[in-house]
């Protein structure tokens, strides 16, 4: 039999997953920027403000202890994976039709019933750590960190999120730039102007792979075409690179490729193909947005195919130029730049030019709340390490039936 | 080290670890199964860091390729259990999963050789996979406790339920604890590298939403556990987590919400 603690709170988790579908039916999602700074810090203050004013006057309002006690913060947290795994099996289109786009259910992150009832769990994790904090105990101490951190992290992510800005910036080699795109497609005028110095990029080295052009797809083995003289089979078949060009072109009326260092030039391999007896040889090449792809056909129908090279690594070098003056800088992805509150990151590149793109993909994002979210989750790795080092506790005296 | 050597690796690891099962049966010492255990497990490292070695990158690029560490941590935690509470069973459970999951990577390999794409190469990746696979081989490994616990607690003793001890209640909340807090350091060194990567903390990848519902699963348990309920219960709760893990894990990758949009598909 369930005790009656927790029947109370699972109600009031479903009265509030109620009310977030009338107000999912009376006024759609919850907008995405509802609140910007500087009403954002405000609400974060007064909401702050308001769990302690709960905490002081739970003395008075025992009732007010129900928000915080062990049975709602089961509840919300058994509400909430029940919500997340209904977001993890819907598909997030964001369509508004039939009942699962009613409910919001295909934009869970922006439904009312969805943040209703995380802000239900936050309150009660907010006035636990109040309440932790006022009578601190080294027993208590490492729940309440963690309590803290999480907190923390959903704060910042509740009221920060609409202060964040990105503009995807389409920079193009030395013309300035200072505006982007926001996803939506409106433009975002940046306080700082970008210019493209150089773009470069290195690629993994070319590989062979043997397809059947009738399914088309790629063979698991391959031969990694780096140096003349690399061999392995694939498919039944013996390849063996007999020459190999990191920049080459194939020029109007040749067979063979050359090797050309220019705009356009692609890799490109002369492949010869053994299998019991047989043998097949000609050039193989991906192309380049210049020149066409090669292939080498065997025998038995299959081809001999060099897909794209992988970028292994695309770095931009970038002027960062401000009213008080400029800043050189190199972006790559996990790399990005710093500018006061913006930092700038390296998003894509021309994928149809590949090494030869001349422009570069900045995203530059604005995110006032970094701090307070970083120093979050730093603390919550720190309450992990604390946690692990403390989770045997105290052994008990002695064993006894449960 | 290749691909092609692993059925070697991973027959002497398989031989090694069922040795050890059956030692912790016939011998009254610790020590054999423990070490024959151990042998299994030093295999499948020589193995892994053949690979590392071979492939010039951190072998955690791939579906087979985790597999590999979570057959490694998961024979490495049973030894630690077996060793700690002198468990016989928990030697031939933790056998039978990592075989399985050797055996999956012998049947459906999913092995083949990507290179590691710009955003993987971050000081962040190698932690925020090595912290995931402990933590769900841990978490496999306390589901096993649990599963043995429930049944053994449902045969009757005489007239009476042979209810878990105190003790053996402790076991399971410690080994959540400690799973639910290298769950804790996966996801924030995840956000953290996210951060880095793409300037979003979070973004409701289809991974991640499933990530999130694992961390709160386990949550729930250990906040469960505050009001002393019903084992049962408990028990109950922790298959469903496990079950939530998997999805996290592997089962992500079949579902159509996640085709096609997730970027930790591999």
């Amino acid at each position: 039999m369930l005790p009656w603690g927790y029947k109370r709170a699972f109600l009031c988790c479903a009265l509030l997953f109620l009310l977030g579908v009338v107000l999912q039916f009376l006024l759609g999602a919850v907008p995405p920027h509802l609140l910007h700074y500087p009403w954002s810090a405000v609400a974060a203050l007064v909401y702050v403000y308001a769990l302690v004013l709960v905490y002081i006057l739970s003395d008075r309002f025992p009732r007010l202890r129900r928000l915080s006690d062990p049975y709602s913060g089961f509840a919300s947290i058994a509400s909430v994976t029940l919500l997340s795994v209904i977001f993890g099996l819907v598909p997030q289109t964001g369509e508004t039709g039939g009942a699962l786009g009613a409910l919001g259910w295909t934009d869970m992150r922006s439904s009312w019933a969805f943040n209703l009832l995380m802000l239900y769990m936050m309150t009660g994790i907010g006035i636990s750590v109040v309440s932790g904090l006022h009578h601190i105990r080294t027993r208590r101490f490492v729940p309440t960190l963690s309590h803290l951190a999480v907190f923390l992290v959903l704060l910042g992510a509740f009221f920060g999120s609409g202060d964040k800005v990105e503009a995807l910036v389409t920079a193009e080699r030395d013309r300035p730039v200072a505006v982007g795109e926001d996803e939506s497609g409106q433009e975002v005028e940046l306080p700082f102007m970008l210019n493209l110095n150089d773009f470069t990029i290195d690629e993994y080295p070319a590989r062979l792979h043997v397809v059947d052009p009738a399914v088309g797809k790629l063979s698991a083995d391959f031969l990694q075409a780096d140096a003349a003289g690399a061999l392995a089979a694939v498919e039944g078949w013996d390849l063996e690179v007999l020459k190999v060009f990191d920049m080459a072109a194939r020029m109007p009326g040749e067979d063979g490729y050359r090797e050309l260092k220019h705009v356009g030039a692609c890799p490109a391999a002369l492949v010869r193909a053994t299998r019991a007896g047989e043998s097949v040889e000609g050039w193989v090449s991906c192309g380049s947005f210049m020149f066409e792809e090669s292939e080498l056909e065997l025998s038995d129908g299959r081809l001999v195919r060099m897909p794209r090279r992988q970028a292994k690594r695309y770095l931009s070098d970038v002027t960062l130029l401000t009213g008080k003056g400029e800043k050189r800088v190199d972006i790559s992805v996990n790399h990005p730049a710093r500018l006061g509150p913006w930092r700038i990151y390296q998003s894509g590149y021309d994928m149809s030019r590949g090494r030869w793109s001349n422009e570069s993909e900045l995203l530059c994002v604005k995110d006032g709340w970094y701090p307070l979210i970083a120093f979050g989750l730093w603390l919550l790795l720190a309450s992990g390490v604390l946690m692990f080092i403390s989770a045997g506790g105290r052994r008990p005296k002695k064993e006894g039936k449960r | 080290m290749s691909w092609s050597l692993f059925v070697w690796f991973a027959a002497a690891a398989a031989l090694c670890w069922v040795v050890g099962s059956v030692l912790a049966f016939v011998s009254k010492k610790t020590w054999p199964a423990a070490s024959a255990s151990l042998l299994g497990t030093v295999a499948m490292l020589v193995f892994i860091v053949g690979m590392w070695v071979t492939l010039k990158r951190p072998p955690m690029r791939t579906m087979g390729e985790t597999r590999l560490w979570y057959s490694f941590f998961l024979s490495l935690i049973g030894v630690v259990i077996y060793l700690s509470w002198r468990y016989k069973w928990i030697l031939s459970f933790s056998t039978m999963m990592s075989v399985v999951f050797l055996a999956v990577n012998l049947f459906k390999p999913e092995i083949h050789n990507r290179p590691l794409m710009p955003a993987l190469q971050s000081p962040w990746f190698v932690p925020h996979v090595i912290v995931y696979m402990f933590a769900y081989a841990l978490l496999g490994a306390v589901t096993l406790y649990a599963v043995y616990l429930w049944i053994h607690s449902s045969r009757l003793a005489g007239r009476h339920r042979a209810e878990p001890t105190l003790e053996e209640m402790k076991r399971c909340d410690v080994l959540v604890r400690v799973g639910w807090s290298f769950l804790t350091f996966g996801m924030v060194m995840g956000a953290l590298w996210a951060k880095e990567a793409w300037g979003d903390w979070w973004s409701w990848d289809p991974k991640e939403t499933w990530a999130f519902a694992t961390w709160l699963g386990y949550l729930g348990y250990l906040h469960l556990r505050q009001r002393r309920q019903d084992p049962r219960t408990a028990f109950a709760v922790l298959v469903v987590c496990f079950l939530l893990l998997q999805m996290c894990w592997y089962g992500v990758n079949y579902l159509p919400s996640a085709r096609g949009i997730s970027v930790h598909t591999y």
